[in-house]
């Protein structure tokens, strides 16, 4: 069972002060370099983020598909509080079930594209701003994943240089674009 | 309307609110059902029509990690509950292009793609949950998880181009139960590797106990002839690499496999034993 994460539940103080301050990012502009060990299909970078009162290095983790690139995620870490992920936004993929007493059943369902965190009991929660519940505000989002990375900046309070939003570059300069838009997993898979 | 039934009208609607749907390429929807697994994530299925044939695909998905349930290969008790099902619901498998175990059923009828949905998410439902179950102590769990990782990351950097296959059986059909942690195929010959660690030196001589069978399984079989190398990868770091305790059982090993067992502090060995 998706079990409540102690160390949230145990120091939610910290957790409120982890996501709730100021945090910077060492660096303005990410750009996609490496590949997920085990997963040939993924892009990925961590960079460090210094909290404003924290001593905890932090870590942010950008991912992204290298055919699809509007099915991208971001992580911030706090490895030394807890090896879940505090803060997530994940662009595509599946709903989440957000199992909590007192919430009706059809809300209890949070389609993608989401944010996680965490509740005081230590529960992982994903939720969408009212900008994700606008549809067209959500389309034009999904558009440019800078876009969705300023709404994270803004959410996460994580910022470049006191408030500039941290930018992204999925394809490195030196690497070919091979985003097809493939968000159909069944395509060229042989049944029967 | 009794208030009963008000109930019965309000279950139903809130059921029928679970259900979505959406366009993945053109031709195929992908339908997120009510069904739900103890990872909290909601089953989504792919349905497509090829050849006047109705597919119902989980997209790969449960493979994939996408509900973060991993599955281990090495668990029996877990794989006997997945096969139960497999064979229950009669799901089919296939693989694409990555690899990846596709999860399906099929139908001509039109009329029948709710069944299909019924059961793939049921089935889906419950590997997925299955999977998370705490089969053993969690330390243990740990242990074998992070050595997996460490040794998994090591072969695939160094042997990419051998493309290894991790956690994989000997074939599909009567050795679908013996796997080995990776795999190494060249010029249709065979390297089996197995990872032994254990957090206790009891743990540990029951790796090694596991590596032995599987071992001795693949020298009596069919495919004794092509096997080049029977490896052994010794978490000589983890706790329960006690070596008083486990020496007998190591010996034995060693015995049967032909081959001195590799330390991981002497991992580069194995780029001089499979080149």
């Amino acid at each position: 069972m998706e079990k409540p994460v102690k160390e949230i539940k145990e120091n939610y103080f910290k957790y409120r002060k982890l996501l709730g301050e100021a945090k910077t990012s060492s660096v303005s502009l990410i750009v996609l370099d490496e590949i997920k060990g085990n997963h040939n299909n993924t892009r990925i970078k961590k960079v460090v983020i210094c909290h404003s009162t924290l001593p905890d290095k932090l870590e942010l983790t950008i991912e992204s598909k290298v055919e699809n690139d509007k099915d991208f995620k971001f992580n911030l870490r706090a490895p030394e509080y807890t090896d879940k992920p505090f803060f997530r936004f994940d662009s595509d993929g599946l709903s989440h079930y957000n199992r909590a007493p007192d919430i009706e059943l059809p809300e209890q369902k949070i389609e993608t594209p989401h944010f996680h965190k965490f509740d005081s009991k230590g529960r992982n929660i994903a939720y969408k701003t009212n900008s994700l519940k606008k549809e067209n505000e959500c389309k034009a989002l999904l558009e440019d994943i800078n876009l969705c990375m300023a709404h994270y900046c803004d959410e996460s309070k994580t910022y470049y240089n006191k408030g500039e939003y941290i930018e992204i570059i999925q394809t490195p300069p030196n690497e070919l674009n091979f985003d097809s838009n493939f968000d159909n997993p069944l395509e060229g898979v042989i049944y029967e | 309307m009794s208030k009963l039934e008000n109930i019965f009208q309000n279950v139903s609607s809130c059921f029928d609110q679970l259900w979505s749907w959406k366009m993945r390429g053109a031709n195929t929807m992908e339908i997120s059902t009510p069904y739900s697994t103890t990872t909290s994530k909601f089953v989504s299925l792919f349905v497509t029509e090829r050849d006047g044939n109705f597919i119902v695909s989980d997209g790969g998905l449960l493979n994939a990690g996408a509900y973060e349930s991993e599955i281990d290969y090495e668990n029996q008790c877990l794989l006997k509950i997945l096969y139960h099902y497999e064979a229950f619901y009669e799901v089919k498998k296939t693989q694409d292009k990555k690899g990846l175990k596709h999860y399906y059923k099929i139908t001509p009828k039109e009329n029948l793609i709710p069944n299909l949905i019924y059961e793939m998410a049921q089935f889906v439902s419950m590997c997925a949950s299955a999977a998370t179950v705490q089969f053993e102590d969690p330390k243990e769990a740990e242990e074998k998880k992070t050595f997996r990782k460490k040794a998994t990351a090591y072969l695939h950097s160094n042997f990419q181009k051998f493309r290894p296959k991790f956690g994989a059986a000997l074939d599909k059909g009567d050795y679908r139960s013996v796997r080995f942690s990776a795999l190494i195929e060249r010029r249709n010959r065979l390297s089996l590797i197995n990872f032994v660690t254990g957090s206790t030196p009891a743990n540990f001589r029951n790796s090694i106990a596991r590596a032995n069978m599987n071992f001795e399984i693949a020298a009596t079989s069919k495919y004794k002839g092509v096997i080049d190398h029977k490896i052994v990868l010794l978490n000589n770091q983890a706790d329960g690499f006690v070596m008083n305790q486990i020496q007998r059982q190591l010996q034995v090993l060693e015995e049967h496999s032909g081959e001195e067992a590799v330390n991981w502090s002497e991992r580069e060995r194995l780029l001089s034993i499979i080149d």
